[in-house]
């Protein structure tokens, strides 16, 4: 069992959740999970293709998803984030 | 009706001016979009205080504060130029902030929202720069301050932050983990983050270095700029700056190319511009001397580039050698000590000049961003005159003999 971790603005499309438990091995599992849940949130989070969304930032037990291919193991938490601005 | 909303990069959706900086529709930024040009604003402008204030018309702030941050100089560095074969080189010398960056415009904006909107706490994430702004502003403004930077910056930038007053967090980790942490304290604490939260106010801030060039050159635009990119929010909000001065009335439409530059060390969006790429890729682990520079991940990466290949112009990287010897080119011929991120700019500046990318009688701006006497130890003194001598005059004669007798100058 998985965390997935929900910023503010996407709580609303998860029951209001902050957190998640989910059953998800690894992304492609992630995905189809959060689109069996939660549909609307998951037409937020990714494009027709399957893939992120632009303004989605991802981090897998701390590695960012870019890094990651979708077969990467998620050991602990899912963190997702609106588009990282800093700097 | 309100004189500004915010609008989503994204989709374009628009909502009232809150604190608020992520579209609910589709997680895009969002940003400032002003609802009509103005006119007549060259003479308010003009009539207005000697800070960036004087452009509270084109910033969206409900009150303007007393607080003497940019109308810094724009210096025609003649002697730089000289080298560089361009007869109207100019530096804007942004190292004289209070805080000695030009994060001081950024955080100007952000504090007054920060206020504006009620809340007792600025923070930010921060390559340095930031931090020791943040914690300027919040003193003077009396709120409080809390900074996060990555523990392997300067010491002085360490430093500065603790000597506002601020509560300082150093992190084990770079810079985008920093503000991989800070995202998510953002998410659960009730504080003003001025380059999260109120980013789309604190962005704007930076349009006032263009809106300052344009005055001081006698509003016009100059042909080029270059530019240090780091998030890229001041590169693309140049391009901000310019379309307003002219929708505005206050400027000509002019061609202007907005050049970028980047240390060799973390440079991903001079990278896509290389390769024709339209998105960059990140660089995990940024190595270089240019610290405030380093982000591996920038948030305004690709509209940076789509805005250089927009202007006709391109972002270029230089190598930390490079960045110390323009660090010491623009000291020696026009008396300004910048730190990294000016050898940076400077660097790409040299770079540009010398492959021909611009016609010697072009109006170039160089934005010279952060002071050198924050990070000393970025200086190359091995080639430097140095002498230590006893305190009598024959060991000065000694060590530094004149050739020409007393009486002999003019």
């Amino acid at each position: 069992m998985a965390k997935l971790r929900l910023p503010t603005v996407l709580r609303p499309l998860a029951d209001g959740s902050a957190v998640v438990e989910v059953e998800a091995a690894d992304l492609a599992a992630l995905a189809s999970e959060i689109r069996r849940r939660y549909p609307a949130l998951a037409d937020r989070l990714y494009d027709g293709d399957g893939a992120w969304r632009d303004f989605v930032s991802v981090f897998v037990d701390g590695e960012d998803a870019r890094y990651l291919d979708r077969t990467a193991p998620i050991r602990g938490e899912v963190q997702l984030l609106p588009a990282i601005s800093g700097g | 009706m309100s004189r500004y909303h915010l609008r989503c990069r994204g989709c374009h959706a628009v909502y009232p001016a809150d604190d608020k900086h992520t579209c609910p529709e589709c997680l895009g930024p969002l940003e400032v979009a002003y609802t009509l040009p103005q006119r007549g604003l060259r003479a308010v402008i003009e009539q207005g205080p000697r800070s960036l204030w004087r452009y509270a018309p084109l910033l969206p702030v409900d009150d303007v504060p007393d607080e003497p941050v940019g109308l810094t100089p724009l210096i025609h560095a003649k002697r730089l130029g000289r080298e560089l074969g361009l007869d109207a080189l100019y530096l804007k010398n942004d190292t004289v902030n209070p805080s000695f960056s030009f994060k001081d415009r950024v955080v100007a904006l952000a504090a007054q929202k920060a206020k504006e909107f009620g809340h007792d706490t600025l923070a930010c994430a921060s390559t340095g720069n930031l931090a020791g702004a943040v914690a300027a502003a919040a003193a003077r403004h009396g709120l409080r301050a809390v900074v996060f930077v990555p523990s392997s910056i300067e010491p002085a930038k360490l430093v500065a932050p603790l000597a506002y007053g601020a509560t300082l967090i150093e992190v084990d980790g770079t810079y985008d983990e920093v503000n991989r942490l800070v995202a998510q304290v953002a998410e659960e604490r009730r504080w003003a983050f001025a380059n999260f939260t109120l980013r789309p106010y604190y962005v704007e801030g930076s349009k006032t270095l263009l809106f300052e060039v344009a005055e001081q050159l006698g509003w016009r635009l100059p042909d080029a700029l270059v530019i240090p990119i780091a998030s890229g929010a001041m590169y693309v909000n140049t391009g901000k700056a310019a379309r307003e001065l002219v929708e505005h009335g206050l400027v000509a439409p002019h061609k202007l190319r907005i050049f970028g530059a980047q240390p060799a060390g973390c440079a991903p969006v001079a990278d896509a511009f290389a390769s024709g790429a339209d998105r960059y890729t990140p660089v995990r682990t940024p190595s270089t001397i240019a610290h405030s520079l380093a982000i591996g991940a920038p948030a305004d990466g690709n509209a940076a580039l789509a805005l250089a290949r927009a202007t006709d112009a391109s972002i270029v990287a230089s190598d930390d050698d490079a960045i110390r010897d323009a660090i010491g080119l623009v000291a020696r011929t026009e008396g300004v000590f910048v730190e990294p991120a000016g050898g940076t700019t400077v660097a790409g500046l040299v770079q540009l000049a010398r492959s021909g990318a611009f016609a010697r009688d072009a109006v170039v701006v160089a934005y010279l961003t952060g002071n050198g006497f924050k990070t000393p130890d970025a200086v190359d003194t091995s080639t430097a005159t140095r002498v230590r001598i006893a305190p009598r005059l024959d060991a000065f004669d000694a060590a530094v003999p004149d050739r020409q007798p007393v009486g002999a100058h003019s």
